[in-house]
């Protein structure tokens, strides 16, 4: 059913639309406005756009312009980059492969460290065998030293009982000490005590041993009575006064009965060269038989700066070349220095010079020049014309020097001979002499051949008393060396301390080797004890 | 090989057998043994001499001691390659006998090379500056301290005097 049409009600809606439709209108009108508004902004935004972009066109146009020099520049960098990125690209590569070397290399180490690994483990394992098998040895042994310990335990225990033993004798003996110490302080009775029990004990040592108690008692003895001679050297005179005007006396018949013999010895042949000699030289022909045995040799020549000392040539005889001889340039520098103070003392004309002093066994005879000395060492009994040839032989050295000044200057060997006056051309030897010549050749020969016997006999007399020094345990005893003539055997005499040291001494001296017989006449001192 | 001769002089008791016989033999002893004319020593060494080593032999005189050189000293000088004037560190008035000393030397040998040994410089100190340039000055010598008690310097002394002897440098330094 539809309902009523209510007029009022139309009205009112009429109404309603009609203001709704006044209101839409007026706003409407301020929509137009707005827009008319937003219209004329938009134009005039319009226009500022076009203005902006004309602005910006004309930018763009001016930035296209220098946009190729940039892009020079970039294309330039671009380059660069791409060429640096090549070498790094190279390095890397190369450090690759280098990475690639050392990862190899690596491998190769792990490799071999695991062969030794494997190696060690072996090895390990060997150790361990073998230390099980020590560590069943080890109870062996300990086992031992437990028996070994416990032995020693007891051995311990009776060293002690010992020591309790050994205590006991010691105190025994400290107070038996103590009764002989105070004996000492009573000489009488410690001599009472004593005496027997030395006596007894020294007899049966001298009987028993001799040799062991010559061997601790004779060089105290021989020191003792060395040194009481020496400390009481007056009183030991006045005590052998007496005796010593007997002994000497006895000595000097000796010797004359020596000098008969060895006169009246002599071989033919030595007769006949001493009657020569004397013949030449007009000495006693017996004097020429004694001097044989202690022929004149001129040891050493020296020629000495004068005044510094200092040795300017030198020369040793070859029969004296075995021999020790004084140091040659200490010998220059002292015979220099005695020479300026004889001369000091005397004046320097030269009749304060030495002609002549005594040097232990030798003696030296001296001559000299105002810059030089010559000096000779002699031994032997110098024959009458010796200064004379001391005289040419400073001569001939000085007209050697004079020359080149080197090689030999002094040619003592020549002096020894007997024919060196001739060479020195200033003396008057009478062995030069017409027909005589012959006669002194044959003579020279023979002197020579004696010369050398006797410097044979001095050489092996020394060899003698060389083995005796250097024989430790003969320096106390008195041993003495020597050859009566040239018939006799070399004798070597005096006292030994036993047999064993004359053995000793026996079989120092090289008996083959000498052409001399050689005697000895030896005592020992455990013989001599008897 | 020929010796060289070296006089060693001084006054009493400053040291001059010591220091020879600490050269020669290596020895020293304290007990004084005073000098009477002279002692000889003889010693071989070898000694750089412009930088080669060379053997040489020396005879050294040990002249007894005097505080003025005497005839005998200047006896006794004649013909030495060098000379050693030994002097006392411990003693004050030391520098006035080696001078006299050393002024016979140049006066008897001159041009030969001298050497001052201040003996005893392990008790004493050295000289004063001025007294060794002074003598350096005057004689051109050779200054050394030595101790023959230790041992100190005195083989040096030696060589270096005999290197002038042989190189034949004379007195000027």
């Amino acid at each position: 059913m539809r309902q009523p049409i209510n007029p009022n009600f139309e009205r009112m809606r009429l109404e309603a639309e009609r203001q709704r439709l006044a209101e839409l209108e007026e706003r409407s009108g301020t929509l137009r406005e707005m827009l008319e508004s937003q219209v004329e902004a938009a134009r005039k935004s319009n226009d500022a756009l076009k203005a902006e972009n004309a602005a910006l066109k004309s930018a763009l146009e001016a930035q296209a312009n220098s946009g190729g020099a940039k892009a020079a520049e970039l294309e330039a960098r671009c380059e660069a980059l791409a060429a640096e990125l090549s070498e790094r690209l190279a390095a890397e590569r190369q450090h690759q492969a280098e990475l690639k070397a050392l990862s190899a290399s690596l491998r190769s180490q792990a490799e071999s460290e695991r062969t030794t690994a494997a190696a060690f483990e072996a090895r390990c394992e060997a150790l361990n065998a073998e230390l099980a098998v020590q560590a069943e040895n080890d109870a062996e042994a300990h086992a031992k030293l437990e028996s070994l310990r416990n032995a020693l335990t007891a051995e311990a225990e009776g060293a002690q009982n010992k020591a309790a033993l050994l205590e006991l004798e010691i105190k025994q003996l400290t107070d038996r000490i103590t009764e002989v110490d105070i004996a000492a302080y009573e000489p009488e009775r410690l001599r009472t005590i004593i005496t027997p029990a030395l006596t007894s004990a020294l007899r049966e040592a001298g009987q028993e041993s001799p040799d062991e108690m010559a061997n601790v008692i004779a060089p105290h003895i021989l020191k003792t009575v060395k040194t009481e001679i020496l400390n009481s050297e007056q009183e030991l005179v006045e005590a052998i006064h007496p005796r010593l005007g007997v002994l000497i006396k006895m000595a000097v018949t000796k010797a004359v009965e020596d000098l008969n013999r060895k006169v009246d010895n002599a071989l033919p042949v030595d007769r006949w060269i001493a009657a020569a000699k004397g013949r030449i030289t007009g000495a006693p022909a017996a004097g020429w038989l004694l001097e044989d045995g202690n022929t004149f040799i001129v040891k050493e020549a020296m020629l000495i700066e004068r005044q510094s000392g200092v040795l300017l040539a030198s020369e040793r005889s070859e029969m004296d070349v075995n021999n020790a001889s004084p140091d040659e340039d200490l010998m220059a520098g002292m015979i220099a220095a005695l020479q300026g103070f004889a001369s000091e003392a005397y004046g320097a004309t030269g009749a304060g010079d030495l002609r002549r002093f005594s040097f232990t066994e030798d003696t030296v005879y001296l001559r000299g020049t105002p810059t030089k000395l010559l000096a000779l060492r002699c031994s032997g009994v110098a024959p009458p014309e010796v200064e004379a040839r001391v005289d040419e032989l400073l001569e001939i050295a000085m007209e050697r020097m004079n020359g080149d000044g080197h090689g030999d200057v002094l040619m003592i060997d020549d002096f020894n001979k007997p024919d060196v006056a001739e060479t020195g051309g200033a003396s008057g030897s009478k062995i030069v002499a017409g027909v005589l010549g012959a006669v002194a050749a044959v003579i020279a020969l023979i002197w020579g051949h004696s010369a050398v016997t006797n410097a044979h006999e001095s050489r092996w007399i020394s060899k003698i008393e060389q083995a005796i020094a250097e024989d430790d345990q003969l320096g106390p005893y008195p041993l003495s060396v020597s050859r009566e003539d040239n018939d006799s055997p070399i004798l070597v005499s005096g006292l030994v301390p036993n047999a064993a040291a004359l053995k000793a001494l026996e079989d120092r001296i090289n008996w083959s080797a000498s052409p001399f017989d050689i005697e000895l006449n030896i005592a020992l001192v455990s013989e001599v004890n008897r | 090989m020929k010796a060289h001769k070296v006089i060693v002089i001084g006054d009493f008791g400053v040291g001059k057998t010591s220091l020879i016989r600490r050269y020669v033999l290596d020895v020293f002893s304290d007990q004084y043994r005073a000098t009477l004319g002279v002692h000889l020593y003889k010693h071989s060494d070898i000694v750089p001499i412009d930088g080669t080593e060379q053997q040489v032999k020396l005879v050294l005189w040990d002249i007894e001691g005097a505080p003025l050189p005497g005839e005998q000293m200047m006896r006794y000088s004649l013909g030495a390659s060098g000379a050693i004037v030994v002097g006392d560190l411990t003693r004050p008035d030391m520098i006035e006998p080696m001078r006299r000393a050393a002024d016979m030397i140049e006066a008897r040998l001159p041009g030969r090379p001298i050497g001052f040994a201040f003996n005893k410089h392990d008790i004493a100190p050295a000289p004063d500056d001025s007294n060794i340039a002074a003598l350096k000055d005057r004689y051109g010598a050779l200054i050394t301290c030595t101790s023959a008690k230790t041992g100190d310097a005195v083989p040096n002394l030696f060589r270096d005097l005999t290197a002038r002897i042989i190189g034949g440098k004379g007195g000027a330094v």
